[in-house]
């Protein structure tokens, strides 16, 4: 069986040889490259090629277009500074006020650098890997880009001084980013992962007056291009993971802040299955590979088997290529078949 | 009874900063913590009492953080009031009519860009009574060590939210303890451990704001 078909089989509740493995990879997947940052966030080629050369070598199932959340804001007017070797930083062109917020028009992907090349990585993928290893698009949620356009604070006090103004800008957030997806879909991204990491921070209300609707607007458009759903947000997501799995996100991912997945997996419909949830720190980093193991183990049963075998969140680039196999043996486990 | 102490007292629990301030949708149209600020003093309120009304406020809001009633953007609007009623007290403070408890110098560190938990932190402490400096986020050692010198007996806070980060952590420590060696340094952030802040010998570790105080407070008493 090959990444893409255990993926899908495990998802078809299918028989499978293993559980799929799809830990997120960017700024190590970068560094095991040896590709300087600004070249895995800038050149598809660089990316694409980093992150094939270590699904080969630590036998992943997924590759992705993840590196920084500065795609969507770039289009929206965002300025992005691109260091060598380090992380990218927003350097300017946020919205001022909510008020400029809720005059944001839509972009066009095609017209834009950043968005351009995910759709060019996705070409890539298609012409190198085809239907071997599962393919993942992205787009940033509703929320977690209105946090970029407006900065963090800014944005969190909006949710509640500005709400109207705050939910016009997130409607035409939304617009684009269905644009975005079946773009993505084209080019053959077989599931589009949404990131909305920041709904973890504002409460249950505030998730539902703002972000729900819109992410279920984005699984159904999603859906309707004819790919499957990723839902992302991590931190501690407790409290929404119940709407999380009512987006009909076909993959829901939990955070290792989540203390277990037990209490959830009974809402799951059967198309839908958990992505999760070690602790990418004190586990993935810092474990030994019997704490990987015996962590896996764990959630894989807390989620009643219905759980791709992830880390909480990114992979941390000092994660040592030795931990990363065990991660990967673990997944071998006869506890998880 | 509802003294302007205790109301001043609710609006920062509720982060209701001035009377034209939106939220909370129930305090509308009332006096926030500007105004309120402004009229104790004028009706003779020592800052001192003042500021244990906003305390007290800080810490319903603390607590309810801590047990996930409220969340980030609740947390802003109540740092926010407590902003607005910090402007009329300060005055005060620096004429000496009123003492704080000390300097916190804070900042998220070198290539650290993350400065919501540091903010939270940062307004925590200053509603307890003390002055904090608040350099901002990506600050280099060296920055921590203008400010020590200008704010003798300070302690510093940093903070840092990514593992690739946690090493600038330990090389400000290391700089700082150079030519500082006695300078009291705390640390927090979501990657940070007991375990982290004793391996690069900071003092203290915090999960949250209110350890942070807890530590200030027995270091200032
Ligand atoms: C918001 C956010 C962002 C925003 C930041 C906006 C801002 N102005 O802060 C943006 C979009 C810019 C961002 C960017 C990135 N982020 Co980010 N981000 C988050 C997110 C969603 C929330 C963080 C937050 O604000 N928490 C809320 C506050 C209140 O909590 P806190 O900071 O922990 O603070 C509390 C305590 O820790 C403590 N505390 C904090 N500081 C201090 C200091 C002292 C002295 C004390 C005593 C206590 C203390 O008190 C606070 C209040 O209780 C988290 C994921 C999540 N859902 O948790 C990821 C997360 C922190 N980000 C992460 C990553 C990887 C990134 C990027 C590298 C992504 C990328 N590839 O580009 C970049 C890095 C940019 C950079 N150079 O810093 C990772 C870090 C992983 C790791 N451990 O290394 C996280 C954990 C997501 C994940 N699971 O992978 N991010």
């Amino acid at each position: 069986m090959n990444g893409y078909e255990r993926t899908l089989a495990f998802l078809n509740n299918r028989a499978v040889d293993r559980p799929p493995f799809h830990p997120i990879i960017m700024r190590w997947a970068a560094r095991q490259a040896g590709t300087p940052y600004r070249d895995f966030c800038l050149e598809p080629e660089a990316k694409c090629d980093a992150m094939i050369r270590c699904a080969v070598d630590f036998d992943l199932d997924w590759v992705t277009v993840m590196s920084d959340p500065w795609a969507e804001a770039s289009a929206f007017g965002v300025e992005v500074a691109y260091p060598e070797n380090d992380l990218p930083v927003d350097t300017g062109g946020h919205l001022p006020d909510a008020a400029s917020a809720a005059r944001l028009s839509p972009y066009n992907p095609l017209e834009n650098m950043r968005c351009r090349n995910r759709l060019a990585e996705l070409e890539v993928y298609r012409k190198r890997i085809g239907d071997r290893y599962f393919t993942v698009g992205w787009v940033e949620g509703p929320v977690a880009e209105y946090v970029d356009l407006r900065g963090a604070s800014e944005a969190s006090m909006d949710l509640l001084m500005e709400p109207e103004n705050a939910a016009r800008a997130m409607d035409v957030i939304t617009e684009s980013a269905l644009v975005f997806i079946r773009l993505q879909v084209e080019r053959g991204a077989h599931c589009i992962g949404i990131g909305d990491a920041f709904c973890s921070q504002i409460g249950p209300d505030l998730y539902r007056q703002f972000a729900f609707g819109r992410q279920k607007q984005l699984v159904d458009g999603i859906h309707a291009a004819g790919a499957l759903a990723k839902l992302h947000i991590c931190g501690n997501t407790s409290a929404i993971l119940p709407e999380m799995i009512a987006t009909g996100a076909d993959i829901i991912d939990v955070d290792h802040l989540v203390p277990s997945m037990s209490g959830f997996a009974g809402l799951l419909a059967p198309h839908q299955v958990f992505s999760g949830k070690a602790d990418p720190v004190s586990v993935i980093q810092d474990g030994s590979p019997e704490d990987i193991r015996q962590t896996v183990m764990r959630d894989f049963r807390d989620a009643g088997g219905r759980c791709i075998v992830s880390a909480g969140c990114e992979i941390t680039p000092d994660t040592t290529p030795g931990n990363m196999h065990a991660f990967r043996k673990a997944v071998d486990a006869p506890e998880t078949q | 009874m509802d003294t302007i102490l205790n109301k001043l007292t609710r609006c920062i629990e509720f982060g209701k900063t001035d009377k034209a301030a939106a939220w909370p949708p129930d305090m509308k149209d009332q006096d926030g913590a500007d105004e309120l600020a402004l009229r104790a003093l004028e009706e003779g309120h020592p800052p001192d009492q003042i500021l244990d009304a906003l305390i007290a406020g800080m810490e319903v809001v603390g607590r309810k953080f801590s047990e996930n009633k409220i969340f980030v953007p609740q947390m802003l609007m109540s740092a926010k009031a407590m902003k607005a009623a910090m402007t009329h007290l300060k005055p005060a403070f620096e004429s000496g009519a009123a003492k704080r408890k000390g300097t916190f110098v804070i900042g998220t560190v070198q290539g650290d860009l993350h400065d919501i938990g540091k903010n939270i932190v940062a307004m925590y402490i200053e509603g307890s009574g003390y002055e904090v400096v608040d350099l901002g986020v990506d600050v280099k050692p060296e920055q921590f060590l203008v400010e020590i010198d200008k704010h003798p007996g300070c302690v510093v806070g940093l903070s840092a939210l990514l593992t690739t980060t946690m090493i600038n952590m330990k090389r400000t420590v290391d700089v700082i303890r150079e030519t500082h060696p006695k300078q009291v340094i705390c640390v927090g952030g979501a990657p940070v451990s007991e375990k982290f802040c004793r391996e690069i010998s900071a003092d203290f570790y915090s999960p949250d704001p209110q350890g942070a105080v807890a530590f200030l407070n027995r270091l200032a008493s």
